[in-house]
This record gives C-alpha cells, structure tokens and sequence, in this order.
C-alpha cells in the first residue's frame, strides 16, 4: 500500500495549499443548500396534521442534532490518529472541531426547548433525547475546558485525545441508561423527531439541509484549521512569506 | 408557494413566534460558526506580518536573525509542535528581541560617545 | 523444561507485580491514617450535603423519603469527587508519581491499587457512613439493603472514572473545578441505577436488575479505566 499520502496529510503545509482549493466549493455549495432546504422547509411544504406549522424546526433541529453526535465521533477519530500515528492535523482538528460541535449542540437543545412550549406546552421535558443531548453537551464542554487548562500544546493535545476517546465509550452507555431512566419514569409520550413515517415533500427539504449542514461544517473545520495551522506554524519560512 | 400571503407566512398559523425564534437561534449559531474563524484569521495575520517586519528591521540593523529567534523552523511541516505558538512564549520571544535590539543601540551610543 | 521455566518466570513477574500492588495500597492507608483529614473531610461533607436538603426543601417525613435515594447518592458522588482532586496530586508534589512511572510493573495495575486504597478511604468509609443518613433523611428500611449495596458497587466505578479526570488534570493548578467537569458526566449512568434499584426497593419491586447492571459498570471500569489512566498519567508527564 502506498503510504506517501498518509504523510502528506500529516503535512499541515500541503494541507493548507490543497484546502485553499475546496474552500470556495464547500462555501458556494453550503449556502447554496442551506437556502434552498430552508425556503422549501419554510415555504414550500404543507403543514403537519398533528403539530401545525411548528414542526417548520424540524429542518435546523435535525441536522444540528446530527452535527452535534456525529462530530463527537469524528473527534474520537481524530483522538485515535493523534495517539496512534502522532499526527499534528489530527490534533488540530481535534481542537478546532470541539467549538463548532458544542455551538450546533447548543442549536439542537436551544430549537428543542422552542418546539417543545407549542408541542408539550412546556419549554423543557426530560425526554431521553434531549437529556442525552444536555450530557453530550457537557462532555464537549469538558473537553473545551481541559484544552484551555493545559498550556503546552503537545500535552493539551494528547490529554484532550484520552477524554474524547473515554467519551466516546461512555456515550452509549450514557444514552442507553437516559434511556432505561426515561421509560421508568414515564415521560413525554409525543416525541419530536420520531415519525412512522414522513411524507416526502417534507423528508426531501430534510435531506437537503442535512446535506447543507455538513458541508456547512466542513466548511468552517477548514476555515478553522487553516487559522490553527498558520498559528502553530508561524515560526517556519512558508507561513511568513504567505503573510508578507 | 404553501401560504397564501406574506402576513400568513410571516404568522405561519399562530406558531410564527416559535418558529422564528428557532431560525433566528440558528442563524445566530451560524453567524457565530462564520464570524469566529474570520476575526482570528485576520488576528493571527496581523500579528505574524508584526513579527516578520520586526525581523526584517533586526535584519537591516545586523543582528543576527537566527540568534534571537531561537529554533525558527524548516518548512517540511514535520517540526516538534513545541517549536509552535503558546501565546507566552510568543511573548517572551518579543521580549528577547527587544532587549537585543535595545543592547545593540546601547552599545552603538557608547562607541558614539568614545569617539 | 524450558517452558516450565518461562512458566515460573511468569509467575515470579506476576508475583512481584502483585507485592508492589500491596506495598503501594498499604502506603497509602498509611499516609491516610497518619493525616485522617483526606478520609474524614469527604464523610464530613457527605453529613453536611444531606443536612441541607430537610432544610432548604422541606422537614417533611414523606418528602424526605421520596428524596433519600437521590441525596444520598448525590452526595456520596459529590463527596468522591471533592477526595479525587488529591488522588495523584499529592503524590506529584512528593515525587511518588515520577516512581510509580518509572517503576518495571505494569503501570495499569499499580494504578489500579492507588484507585483501590482511594476508594477504601472514600467510596467504603461513605458507604458505612450511609445507614446514618438514611435515617436521618427517613429512608423506608426495606430500602435500606438496596442502597449499601448499590453504594457498595457503585462507589469503585465513581472511584475509577474519576481518576481518569484526576490523572488528567494532575498538572493543572486548581484543577478541582475542572475535574469535576470531567468527571460528572461519566457518573450519570451510575446515578440513574444507583437511585433506579433503590426507589424500586422501595416500592418493594424486584431490583436484581439494576445491580447486575451495576456489576457491569463495574467489571467494565476495572477493566478499561486503568488503561486510561495509566494512558492520561504517561502523557501528561512526558
């Protein structure tokens, strides 16, 4: 197996040069869905029979929900490759994730409490999703701290790598006892997001800000680590000639 | 087109406060997801053209660049991240170019003076 | 003949490491007895959490008891994390942790004996101290089984997931805060369990369930927390 592009992704230099060119696509075509799925959303698409116009927030509070859990475990990834292989990108994108996970976990929990007062009649619920989300919200903010606490970097890096990897073994144990705690005590009986099934003209604009919402991520993973990276690298030759 | 006017739309059937306010959260978390990136960007910018002018003024007075900036690195991309950027040590580096170029006036004043 | 030998070579290894494990638990009772603050002040605390409920909620005995299982919990808990700031943090400030990483046994097995004797001096002197407490706070006494024995498999697992914040923020000046912010959110699926088994003594309901899986946290904590541990101890002392 060829090994020579492993290291160069390992290489933040060649990182900042090849990013340099999907930037402008992820920008156009991030905004590009995001607008069209929200319009459709807004606009578009009959109302729900059982929850009226509210459900409208279906379409930010899904995709943020999905942001939010999947990219923890894009940073225990990212966690693994920092011990494992020792590569200074990993780290980076370990760090420059945390942040943006932790602000669409604030969006899914923020767009929940919203749903819920015309729903529920109630601005908050301890339903099992949205405490599991609470949790998972805690556990970014851990690891967010700890980076702030320790002050070399090679030392933040690894110890904000065993966190998010002893994270990402708790949450299914987490989400499973939210879970076994939330039947016992009998909470909410009208779930959210759960559907038997949705109607197509609604799950097509769905899709579509999901979609949106990724790239929207990347996008800003990218405009961040390129900031991380010119950061950490300032000493060497090609980040001052880029600069002058 | 499912609302029939923009007052409809805008009221979206009685739930228009909460579905607002919804997208108004979001747009705020977008907002802070864009405006984040881009005012470091400019920060970290700024501070490393400061620091490449500095060296370049050390460099036409004759001190020996390499000197005071201690371990400046290759550009493989391959260096330990210890040689990267805790603000602290950013800070003392500046130090110790100050003290430097203020040694070297010091010692330029003297010869003046001797003379 | 020469695979008896590597046998016995084995064993000797295994045995060495198993004296160390008792040397380092016996050393740390013995820094305990000598300086009982580090055991006393958790329990002192634990008294004091469960005196603030009657007083900020209600005297009631009925409210009272619907809150024991939780207060009580919610202070053993607390009271684990306050001890867990000085796990390995006195041991840096003397030197003992530079000796534990250099030493030829495996690291996650002298990490677990430190956690042990921590636990011995915190998770087991709260347990003992619970009976006392479920009394003050009106804990129906069929419940009374449910909770020494929840608080007996419980308090290890807060014990071990807690090391690993403290063993990560062991280099961190006031890392208490912190450690707590690290920690709380692994302790949530003891809590929920803990309490479950005790509020269905409670009602007099079957709670075999709840400490199996309590067993089960438990065995898993033994198992992976030490390596993490040992992990977070290596890397932050590099």
């Amino acid at each position: 197996m060829n090994w020579t592009f492993f290291h160069k992704l390992g290489s933040p230099k060649w990182f900042y040069d090849i990013s340099g060119k999907w930037l402008p696509w992820l920008q156009v075509s991030s905004l590009v869905l995001i607008s069209v799925a929200l319009v459709w959303g807004l606009a578009f698409t009959p109302p729900d029979y059982l929850q009226g116009n509210s459900y409208r927030i279906i379409f930010i509070h899904v995709p943020a929900s999905f942001l939010a859990q999947s990219v923890y475990m894009m940073m225990a990834t990212a966690a693994a490759v920092t011990l494992i292989w020792k590569i200074k990108l990993a780290d980076m994108a370990l760090k420059v994730m945390a942040p943006i996970g932790a602000s669409f976990c604030i969006l899914s929990l923020a767009t929940g409490a919203i749903w819920g007062q015309p729903t529920w009649g109630t601005w908050w619920v301890w339903d099992a999703r949205l405490t599991s989300m609470l949790i998972l919200l805690f556990l970014y903010i851990g690891i967010i701290a700890l980076r702030g606490a320790i002050h070399t970097i090679e030392a933040a890096a690894k110890a904000c790598a065993i966190l998010s990897l002893v994270g990402v073994v708790n949450i299914p144990i987490i989400k499973f006892s939210v879970d076994w705690w939330n039947t016992l005590h009998q909470g909410a009986t009208l779930t959210l997001t759960e559907k038997p099934s949705m109607a197509p003209e609604m799950l097509w604009p769905l899709l579509l800000a999901i979609l949106g919402f990724y790239l929207f991520f990347t996008m800003v993973m990218v405009l961040r680590l390129r900031i991380e990276i010119i950061s950490r690298e300032r000493k060497t030759r090609w980040v001052k000639e880029l600069v002058s | 087109m499912y609302f029939d006017s923009w007052s409809g739309f805008l009221a979206m059937a009685g739930h228009g406060i909460y579905v607002w306010s919804a997208y108004a959260v979001a747009s705020v978390v977008i907002a802070y997801n864009l405006a984040v990136p881009l005012m470091a960007r400019r920060r970290i910018f700024a501070q490393i053209a400061a620091q490449v002018r500095r060296e370049e003024r050390l460099v036409k007075r004759g001190v020996d660049v390499n000197q005071v900036t201690a371990g400046s690195g290759d550009d493989t991309g391959r260096h330990s991240a210890n040689s990267g950027s805790t603000q602290q040590k950013h800070c003392a580096e500046r130090q110790a170019e100050q003290q430097a170029e203020q040694q070297k006036e010091n010692l330029e004043s003297v010869k003046g003076s001797a003379q | 003949m020469a695979g008896e030998g590597e046998m016995s070579n084995v064993d000797q290894q295994s045995m060495r490491g198993f004296s160390a494990c008792l040397a380092l638990i016996r050393r740390d009772l013995i820094l305990t007895f000598r300086s009982p603050g580090q055991a006393i002040n958790p329990m002192a605390f634990f008294l004091m959490v469960a005196t603030l409920f009657p007083l900020g909620i209600a005297p009631d005995r009925e409210v009272l008891s619907e809150l024991a299982a939780g207060v009580i919990w919610i202070g053993a808990l607390l009271a684990v994390l306050l001890s867990l700031d000085s796990l390995f943090k006195s041991d840096q400030d003397d030197g003992a942790l530079d000796q534990l990483l250099m030493s030829p046994h495996p690291l996650p097995l002298l990490v677990l004996a430190k956690v042990f004797s921590h636990w011995l001096t915190s998770g087991f002197c709260l347990t003992l101290m619970a009976p006392l407490l479920a009394i003050m706070l009106h804990l129906p006494s069929d419940a009374f089984s449910a909770l020494m024995i929840t608080l007996l498999l419980g308090t290890p697992v807060l014990s071990l997931a807690g090391a690993i914040g403290s063993a990560l923020t062991v280099r961190v000046q006031r890392g208490g805060l912190l450690l707590t912010l690290l920690s709380l959110p692994l302790y949530i699926p003891v809590l929920i369990f803990a309490t479950g088994a005790v509020n269905a003594a409670m009602q007099n309901m079957p709670y075999t369930g709840h400490i199996l899986w309590l067993s089960v946290f438990l065995v898993l904590g033994v198992c992976l927390a030490p390596l993490a541990i040992a992990g977070a101890l290596r890397v932050i002392n590099e």
